[in-house]
Formats: structure tokens, C-alpha cells, sequence
């Protein structure tokens, strides 16, 4: 069966520092960070306080224009309402929209954490470290609803306000569940089973707990000699780790024939998608880059393209030692000599590391460079010390016109993914 | 015209014991494997019972997996994994098997890791004037690393795959979703999809979670999911029922195309519909002649589901959820590990304890019930609303796709 096109026809997005895509466009074409140093960990007494964080101000906006009761429902269902509102008004279409016609959600997200509940429950320690839980009940009530800190309540509420009666999934695929929810989304309306979906992550995980964990991996930047702005430095050599973020974003896809139906203006197009668990090791991929190369082709395969189509990467690109590596020498195979004709963006060096919501903010991003014909500068790279010269990384926003894009995201738990998108 | 798909294997550590046969043999005796809560980590006289996975179970599943990636899981995980293995087995397949494409789409409960219990310690240690100094933890974490270098990992939510990946080596196509119905029937829909479309071969589908927590099960009665009333018996659709019990475990199922499977009969999957609200639940035309159903051991919002089941026309009702508790991570795929049961043998199994039913339906009590069984109607509600229908047939024939 011929597999149907699917369009882009909006997208939304929140991320540190910015409301809109057009605002976090810009921010980093006037290569402007949006990582600072987040007032909490200052409070907690971090070395390094850098993350990149949806502020205070940015929730005031957002909580307001919440349509439901605070007190019951969590930050993240304000968050994905707040995204999605935007993207369906940038699509043109009605929240009823999806109520009528077979539709998706595809919503990322890992974790929601929970130090206040931590705080809280050690109220109700006996000498052992036991909990009493009978206190415990009787003097807490969990904020934001008894179901605020499952994983899957952003889905749930986008599900019942949009009436969606198909697909509804929560994807939790570490680093790259924003962009494989934007893939099975891709694939339920190519495979013909929905008209109508809306992908993507939101992702809250700019906090202590995430902190604690990934620097107890190693995983974080802790050069507190660079300012926070400069710590994120994809594919630099002296790259250190990555800076904890947080963000959403969510698109609005149909397939061509609905999109027409409605004449709705289609921004872009998925036009191809690979995901890949690669059985590694469960934090880093094969060194030679073959595994990440293999997830790259794959994609280039599923859209119908040789590499040679491909005009610019949005780069995982984290800041680590290891995934750039090997990310790099998995484009260096997938791409060959036509490397040297493609241009590079890691939008991580400028929002940081939102897990989920990267891949879902790196596709609005990548579709954006498609629009403008502009492809964005990647901060803190400096081509002279490049270890890696033949990745073509922008110290300046480019005009170039772009008809293709490769966007990868690779998880922990060895979960790789490649989105390629194109002109509409 | 779509291939059909089928069942080819089932696993599950549960409650009710290791493997399918234990979870069988409880539900067709009507036994309840839920017990008196045990954990070093809480106390309660209110919640007082749960579904929890007995130690030798815990350590038959550890066999199942590499010492040196055991590091990196909770028990769930754990769980989850010795439940693939032996769905493969049924299936008469290994992770590596040449020419065959895996595919791997997990699903993991929604509050399992990192809980309380991970940081129950740090934070007691870091007490002080009754409460824990969140500055001194961060202290005692970032500077002494005093905690489990590897509770990123087992945070995870997509650890389950990851471990399962490497245990069996499988290299493929992947998801990873979150919590209950909804996880389970993506899960369901993205392997079903990509057996169809024919990318993969054989799909592996694995849940896995636990709610033994404080804060979970805190989050669980302050919904209203599970009684905080002292109670140690679950009786779902049963007007003594006074309130659901939480439980823990994991379940897998290997699907595979019907044509690739031996002939012989074969448990196949027909539909699956969704709805975040139970009542706009599309439903299958014809009359079924067994449902499945979980129930919530609440008699009011059991009556209330009773409306939604009474329109499936099913001949018989049967209910898992009094062997096991409350699932958070697997609850269709155990449904649909004993609608399989069911279809196999041509048996519904009663649904234990239940003597006063809330509604007056063909729920199946005392003993297993024999009938001609061909259609199956697994209907999954969530305790967070979201609601999912999956379609089963049984046949001997090879389908003309």
C-alpha cells in the first residue's frame, strides 16, 4: 500500500526564555543563550547552577491561560495546553477539530519529580527512616491532583479536551521520546489509520532530583570556570557534559489529503523516520558511530533519499565526549564526502539539554530553517579548534535555501531516532 | 487488507506466582494471590494489603538476567525481562534468532523510580529539627556521592527497554511508553503496525512497574483508586467491595503475523479502540462471547462500568484484577494473557470472591465455567480515566489476507 504524505500545517513551543518559536528563533540566530543560572539550585548550594528552566514570569503566562482549575491539575498539563493552543491556532484549526475525524496524540516525557513530596514524607520518619504513612495521608494532600506527578497527565488532558478517540500515547524513550513521538505519529497517518495528530514532547526536568542523577553519571557540565551561557559546547574538544533544560513543543501533522480538505498552509513535510534500539551498553552508543549511522540511513531510506539530498543536520549534539563522537563519525559515514556541502546546528548549545523536548524543539527549529531559508548559528563553536572540521557548524545565522533536514535524537537505554523533514 | 496477527507466546511474573500457568491455575481457583503488605520502608494500618511479587519468584527472575546488568533495574525490570524470556520460549524464539526482525515496545508503571525508598536514607540522614535540610542532601549527593551512582539508569523510563535490549542482544526497531492502558495499547498498536507493514517479524511487547512506594500509593488513595480503610480483600463488581488494592508485576506477549505461525489455533488480535472518556468507547458490533474486564473493587464505579459492559452483548464476564491488585504498568497485557487463557481452553475462569454482583450480568462466579468460546472482549479502564478496547478471536484457520 502506498504510504500517504504527511504535512506539517503548526507547531508550538515553549522553552526557556521563550513563549513562541518564533521568539526562540530568534534568541538563538542572535546567538543568545538561554541557559542562566537557575534560582533553585543557587538556593540549594550547587557549584554549578546553570540550567536552562521555564521561569517564573514564563508560568504566570502560561498558568493563565489555563482553562481549568490550578489547584487540581499539574504544571505540565498547563504547559502541553498552553503549546498545543498555539499550534492548533497556527494550524487554523478548532479544538473540535480532532473530535471528528480519526486523530492522534503522541506526547514525550520522562519524569516528573517530586523533592517537595521528598521534604514532606521525611516529616513522617521514625527513628528507622520508616514513613508513617497513616500521618503522612492524613496531613498531605499531593499538589496539583493526586495523579500530578504520572508521566502520562499532559496526554491525558490533550486527549479529553481534544475528545481524541484513536491514538494516545505517552512516549518515555529517554532523549529521544520528542522525537519518536513526532515518528509514530508520522507513521499512524502514513499507514492511512489517522487524518489528524498532534507530536511532540513537554518535558519538566530542570530540577534537583534530574540534577543529582545525571552528575552522578558524569553526565553534566561542571566547568564552572565557563559561564553558564558558554558550558554547552557541542563538538568542541573541550566539551564537558551536558546542561540540564526543559521546554515543549508539539506540531500539528495531516496527511496531505485532509490538510487540502481544509486548505489549511502546509509549513513542511515529514518525509521519513527510524528509530533503533542498538543493544550497545546502556549509556553510549558503538564507538565507532556505525549504530547512530545505521539509525541516519535508515531514515534517508524510509523518506525515499539518497544522503546527497540532505542540506543541513539538526545535530543530537549533547556536549559530551562520547556522543559527539561517535555522532560524528556516524554522519561521516552516512554522508561521505558530500559533507562538506552541508551545514550543522546544535541548538543544544543554545537551549540545552530539554531531553524529551529536544527533539521535539529541535524539529520546530529545523522546520523554521526550512521556512526562513535560514540556518542557525551553533554558540560557543569556534571552526578554528573544531575537532571535528568537516561538520560544517555556523558561528553566524546562514541564508541558504534548505529543502531538506535530518534531525537526530539518541537516548540513554541505547534508543536512537532520525526524523527527516522536508520542504512543503 | 491488513495481515492478521497473533498471539505466538505469553510470560509474567505476577503475584499470583512465575510464569502463565501459576496466574492460570489462581484465577480458575478463585485465588486471590494479594497479601498483607510488606515493606521495610512504610507503615500503615490503613493500607494494609497489596499484590506484591513473593521473594522466590523475585529470585527465579534474577536467572533470567545478567548479574553484571541487574545493577542497572529495579525489581520491576527485572520482572520484565524473565516475562519476555518466557513469552520467547512459548514462542519458540531467542533475542538473536537469524532472519527473524525484532521489534521491542515496553511499557513501564508511572511513579516506580526513583521513589521514596531511593532516597529514604540520604533524606532520614539529612534530618533535622523533624524534617530533611534539602541543602544538606543536595550536599551530602553532590559533593560526598553518597547516592546510587546508577539511579539515572533505573529511573529510566524506558530502563525496561534498554535492559531487555541488551540481555538479548536485539538490535531493532523500538518504543517506550508510560503508565497502564494507555502505554499497553500503544505498545499493542505500534507492533501490531509495524508486523503489518512488515519492518519487523516478531513483536516483543513488555510492562513492567511497581506501586509499593509512599508517595505512589499516597497519590493512589488520595485519587480514590485504592481503599485506605484497613481492608485486605478485593472484590471487584461485587456490592461487599470496598475499595481497590494496589499490586505489582509484569507481563510480555510475543506477536507474530498469523501466516509465519504453524497451523493449529491460534489466539489472534482483532481490533483495538481508545477513548480518554469510558463512555465514548467504541465497541464491537456483534455480541462477544467472552469479556474480560478489570473492575475497580468500588461497587458505585463498578455499577457505573457495568452501563459500558452491558452494551458489549458479552455471554460471559470474567475479572483478573482479585488475583492480582491494581496493575500500573501491565494491567491489559495480564487481561489479555488471560483472555488467551480463556480462548485456549475453551474455560472462563470465575472472578474470585465474588458473591453479590453490582450489576445483573453474566459474571462468571464459584467455578471455571466451560463454553464454546471463538470472540473475546478485553475493556481496560485506568484509573486515570483512559479507557481502551482490544478484540480477540480464536481460530484453527489460516485467515486469506
Amino acid at each position: 500500500m502506498q504510504a500517504r504524505e504527511v504535512l506539517v500545517t503548526g507547531y508550538g513551543l515553549v522553552a526557556p526564555t521563550a513563549l513562541d518559536a518564533a521568539s526562540l528563533f530568534t534568541t538563538i540566530s542572535k546567538k543568545r543563550s538561554c541557559i542562566r543560572q537557575h534560582p533553585a539550585f543557587v538556593e540549594l548550594g550547587f557549584a554549578n547552577p546553570a540550567a536552562g528552566f521555564v521561569d517564573e514570569q514564563q508560568w504566570q503566562v502560561i498558568a493563565a491561560a489555563f482553562p481549568g482549575d490550578l489547584q487540581t491539575t499539574s504544571r505540565q498539563e498547563w504547559l502541553a495546553h498552553y503549546v498545543a493552543c498555539q499550534a492548533l491556532a497556527h494550524a487554523g484549526l478548532a479544538d473540535g477539530a480532532f473530535a471528528r475525524i480519526a486523530s492522534g496524540i503522541f506526547v514525550g516525557a520522562n519524569k516528573h519529580c517530586v523533592s517537595g513530596d521528598l521534604r514532606d514524607a521525611s516529616r513522617y520518619m521514625d527513628d528507622q527512616g520508616r514513613v508513617d504513612l497513616d500521618q503522612y495521608l492524613d496531613n498531605h494532600t499531593l499538589s496539583g491532583g493526586a495523579f500530578a506527578r504520572r508521566v502520562d497527565q499532559q496526554t491525558r488532558h490533550l486527549a479529553e479536551w481534544l475528545g481524541v478517540r484513536d491514538h494516545i500515547s505517552t512516549h518515555s524513550d529517554a532523549c529521544a521520546a520528542g522525537t519518536m513521538a513526532i515518528g509514530s505519529a508520522y507513521r499512524a497517518i502514513a499507514r492511512g489509520e489517522i487524518d489528524l495528530a498532534l507530536c511532540g514532547a513537554v518535558e519538566l526536568m530542570a530540577h534537583e532530583l534530574s540534577y543529582y542523577s545525571f552528575d552522578g553519571l558524569g553526565a553534566l557540565c561542571q566547568r564552572v570556570d565557563f559561564s553558564p551561557q558558554e558550558q554547552s559546547r557541542p563538538f568542541m574538544p573541550d566539551r564537558c557534559g551536558f546542561v540540564l533544560s526543559e521546554g515543549a513543543a508539539l506540531l500539528v501533522l495531516e496527511s496531505r489529503e485532509h490538510a487540502e480538505r481544509r486548505q489549511a498552509r502546509p509549513l513542511g513535510r515529514v518525509l521519513g523516520y527510524a528509530n533503533l534500539c542498538e543493544a550497545e551498553k546502556i549509556t553510549s552508543s558503538s564507538r565507532d558511530g556505525s549504530k547512530y549511522a545505521a539509525c541516519m540511513a535508515a531514515a534517508l531510506t524510509d523518506a525515499g533519499l539518497a544522503s546527497a539530498a540532505v542540506d543541513h543536520v539538526n545535530v543530537h549534539g549533547t556536549s559530551t565526549q562520547a556522543n559527539d563522537r561517535c555522532e560524528a563519525l556516524g554522519l561521516a559515514q552516512v554522508f561521505g564526502e558530500t559533507i562538506e556541502q552541508m551545514t550543522f546546528t546544535a541548538n543544544k548549545s543554545a537551549v540545552g539539554h530539554s531531553l524529551a523536548g529536544s527533539g521535539a524543539i529541535e524539529a520546530v527549529l529545523s522546520l523554521m530553517s526550512i521556512q526562513l531559508g535560514v540556518a542557525l548559528p551553533t554558540l560557543n563553536f569556534q571552526p578554528e579548534k573544531s575537532q571535528f572540521p568537516e561538520l560544517k557548524f555556523l558561528c553566524e545565522p546562514l541564508q541558504q535555501p534548505i529543502n531538506v533536514v535530518l534531525s537526530n535524537s539518541f537516548g540513554f537505554g541505547g534508543v536512537n531516532s532520525s526524523l527527516v523533514l522536508g520542504r512543503a | 487488507m491488513k495481515k492478521t496477527v497473533a498471539i505466538a507466546g505469553a510470560g509474567c511474573v505476577l503475584p499470583s506466582g512465575w510464569g502463565v500457568e501459576s496466574f492460570w491455575a489462581a484465577a480458575n481457583e478463585g485465588r486471590s494471590a494479594i497479601t498483607a503488605l510488606n515493606t521495610r520502608r512504610f507503615h500503615s494500618e490503613r493500607v494494609v494489603a497489596f499484590g506484591q511479587i513473593q521473594d522466590q519468584d523475585h529470585q527465579r527472575s534474577r536467572q533470567d538476567l545478567a548479574q553484571n546488568l541487574q545493577r542497572y533495574c529495579t525489581p520491576a525490570v527485572i520482572w520484565g525481562v524473565s516475562a519476555v524470556r518466557q513469552a520467547l520460549d512459548e514462542a519458540g524464539l531467542t533475542g538473536e534468532q537469524p532472519g527473524v526482525r525484532f521489534g521491542l515496545y515496553c511499557c513501564q508503571g508511572g511513579y516506580t523510580h526513583p521513589s521514596l525508598e531511593s532516597y529514604a536514607e540520604l533524606l532520614h540522614g539529612c534530618r533535622q529539627d523533624g524534617v530533611a535540610d534539602m541543602a544538606a542532601f543536595a550536599k551530602r549527593i553532590l559533593q560526598d556521592r553518597a547516592q546510587d551512582p546508577f539511579l539515572v539508569l533505573k529511573g529510566l523510563s524506558n530502563c525496561l527497554l534498554g535492559v531487555t535490549s541488551l540481555a538479548l542482544k536485539l538490535v531493532g526497531e523500538c518504543n517506550a511508553y508510560m503508565q497502564g492502558v494507555a502505554g499497553n495499547l500503544a505498545a499493542l498498536r505500534e507492533a501490531t503496525a509495524a508486523l503489518q507493514a512488515g519492518r519487523i517479524d516478531a513483536a516483543i511487547i513488555v510492562g513492567a512497574g511497581s506501586e509499593l512506594d509512599t508517595l505512589a500509593l499516597s497519590g493512589l488513595v488520595q485519587a480514590g483508586v485504592i481503599s485506605a480503610n484497613g481492608s485486605d480483600t478485593l472484590l471487584p463488581f461485587d456490592l461487599r467491595g470496598i475499595g481497590g488494592i494496589a499490586g505489582e508485576g509484569a507481563a510480555a506477549l510475543v506477536l507474530r503475523r498469523r501466516e509465519d505461525l504453524p497451523a493449529g489455533p491460534q489466539t489472534c488480535l482483532a481490533d483495538m479502540t481508545a477513548h480518554a472518556i469510558l463512555a465514548r468507547l467504541s465497541l464491537p458490533d456483534r455480541p462477544t462471547d467472552v469479556l474480560v474486564c478489570s473492575g475497580t473493587g468500588d461497587p458505585h464505579k463498578d455499577r457505573e462500568l457495568c452501563q459500558t459492559l452491558a452494551r458489549t452483548g458479552a455471554s460471559h464476564i470474567t475479572s483478573g484484577l482479585a488475583i492480582n491488585g491494581i496493575l500500573s504498568a501491565a494491567p491489559s497485557l495480564v487481561d489479555l494473557i488471560l483472555a488467551r487463557g480463556a480462548l485456549q481452553a475453551q474455560q472462563v475462569p470465575p472472578i474470585a470472591g465474588l458473591q453479590q454482583p453490582v450489576a445483573n450480568l453474566p459474571f462468571v462466579q464459584g467455578a471455571p465455567h466451560p463454553a464454546s468460546l471463538a470472540h473475546c472482549l478485553v475493556l481496560n479502564r485506568d484509573d486515570n480515566g483512559f479507557s481502551a478496547a482490544f478484540q480477540l478471536f480464536y481460530s484453527a484457520e489460516v485467515p486469506q489476507d
